[in-house]
């Protein structure tokens, strides 16, 4: 198969091809690194000239609602923190504890090992972090249930770029990626013009454990977690590390599902402290927090996370977007269908 | 309800909003989505109606532009009335939002009119064969005129905004 013309990559990523055409393309982007740049390059122009269209709205009426600022609410300006602070932080805790635990440790002092799970398991590394008391803490076994995707306990899966042409629209529009993503204290994807080998760029931590983070800001339920009963604080941890997780921004990593297309590529979820409801917000490419996406809200599901619905549009079906608290993996839901998405979750824009 | 009244509920907030990011001007917008829909109440049956509505409207504001500019002066007589009688400002723009739809207009003046309108609709939904129908292309050659219309905006967004820049002195660059 030939290369893919401009045309047809606007029409697939529009989804206005049919089921062969669609299989063709994808299968054809496996192999050839040219075209998947072009595809990148087309997902920009696409986010940039929407972005660029909806800015006419700004005309006196109702056309769209003018975006409101967003200042409070945001636990890392309250805290002075940003997701790498608090990564480092929460590691040099669990470094220090691991490190007593080790050297204090004697065999009849160790607890049986359990297995642990759920939202117990969240917080017991923090816990542990904070409180490294050899008699009743289990540093290693708090070390073994660090979430996944916490900074502390392993560095963000590498992503690979590939080349991209150097058209300069296109590059401002990585730099406007990268404004967004650096606003959060990440790196991201890269195009590196005329590169032979593909990129590899190691992006920093970015998601984090929120009990972790918790841990480090020295957050109530991390000293009660000292205490005989454990279960109450752990609770209350919890919340805090539900709140501090739940209002943010994210980037969504779309694939050419057409009915993926009513999420933004970069939302926040914010709390309307004055209309009193949880409103998503539009991400700009030049990390601005923009208007309200239209009919979507998102809730809290207890153990589950959190959802985001998105309204239908004229030619899209809504979808819901559950945002686990345990990965970057979310899960889009259509009516009977439903798919995987990768789900960054970012630090918001100032 | 009627099938008016359906359309008129269905299709009227898209249609102004298409012709407003269009035209610039509301007021305007809001005349030609009602010529728009005084057209489709004279038919007997709308086969593709939201193709329809988008393909009058669109000739409505060609056959428009084409006209002098008396008219356009009277409608501007009548929205500084409006304007005068109206107390309440619904949006309160900041600066920085005004700034940057006056320079996302300029962009958008710079595209060819068949990729400006075939940009807009899309915007508000229409799919291939919908945008197909209404401008009178092929289906084919809708994904070029759109690769080409996104290209062709973001570049002229962006080769307007170093000069807006520079003309608004060093904060707005450091902003």
């Amino acid at each position: 198969m030939q290369h893919l013309d401009e045309g047809t990559i606007h029409a697939w990523l529009d989804g206005a091809l049919n089921d062969e055409e669609t299989t063709a393309i994808a299968r054809h982007l496996v192999e050839c690194a040219t075209c998947t740049a072009q595809v990148a390059e087309a997902r920009g122009m696409i986010a940039g000239a929407s972005r660029i269209v909806s800015s006419l709205d700004v005309v006196r009426g109702n056309v769209i609602p003018p975006a409101a600022p967003v200042r409070a609410g945001s636990v890392w300006r309250r805290l002075r923190l940003t997701p790498a602070r608090a990564a480092l932080a929460a590691s040099v805790l669990l470094a220090v504890s691991a490190m007593l635990a080790v050297r204090h440790d004697t065999p009849n002092k160790m607890v049986p090992k359990t297995v642990v799970s759920g939202p117990d398991a969240r917080v017991s590394a923090p816990a542990a972090a904070t409180a490294p008391a050899p008699a009743t803490a289990v540093p290693a076994r708090s070390v073994s249930v660090v979430r996944p995707d916490s900074a502390a306990a392993q560095p963000r899966a590498e992503t690979t770029a590939t080349a991209a042409p150097p058209a300069k629209a296109a590059m401002s529009t990585a730099a406007a990626n990268q404004a967004v993503a650096a606003s959060a204290g990440t790196a991201v994807d890269t195009v590196k013009p005329h590169d032979e080998k593909a990129a590899r760029i190691v992006a920093a931590p970015q998601s984090f454990s929120p009990a972790a983070t918790a841990a480090a800001a020295g957050a109530p339920g991390f000293a009660s977690a000292q205490g005989v009963s454990a279960r109450p604080a752990m609770n209350e941890m919890r919340s805090a590390a539900l709140g501090a997780l739940t209002p943010g921004c994210y980037l969504v990593e779309r694939d050419s599902s057409a009915w993926l297309r009513v999420i933004p590529p970069r939302f926040a979820l914010v709390r309307d402290d004055a209309a009193q409801r949880n409103v998503v917000r539009a991400i700009t490419l030049d990390a601005h927090i923009d208007s309200v996406v239209p009919g979507s809200a998102w809730r809290e599901i207890p153990n589950r996370g959190i959802v985001v619905d998105f309204r239908a549009q004229p030619e899209l079906r809504p979808v819901s977007l559950t945002l686990s608290a345990s990965g970057r993996v979310a899960e889009a839901t259509s009516g009977a269908e439903s798919r995987p998405v990768e789900v960054r979750r970012v630090g918001c824009p100032h | 309800m009627t099938d008016l009244d359906r359309l008129f509920r269905e299709y009227h907030q898209p249609l102004v909003r298409y012709l407003t990011r269009r035209l610039g001007d509301r007021d305007w917008a809001e005349e030609m989505v009602q010529e728009t829909f005084l057209r489709a109440a004279r038919q007997d049956s709308i086969v593709s109606e939201r193709s329809w509505l988008f393909a009058v409207a669109t000739n409505l504001v060609r056959d428009e532009a084409r006209k002098d500019a008396r008219r356009r002066r009277h409608l501007e007589l009548l929205r500084e009335q409006a304007k005068a009688d109206d107390v309440v400002e619904p949006e309160p723009l900041t600066i920085e939002r005004a700034e940057e739809a006056a320079l996302a207009r300029r962009a958008l003046e710079m595209l060819a009119e068949r990729d400006r309108e075939a940009l807009l609709m899309r915007e508000e939904g229409l799919d291939y064969t919908e945008i197909a129908s209404a401008l009178n292309l092929s289906i084919g050659s809708v994904g070029t005129t759109l690769a080409r219309a996104r290209r062709r905006l973001v570049e002229a967004y962006e080769s307007l905004q170093p000069r807006e820049s520079a003309a608004r002195g060093p904060h707005a660059a450091s902003r």
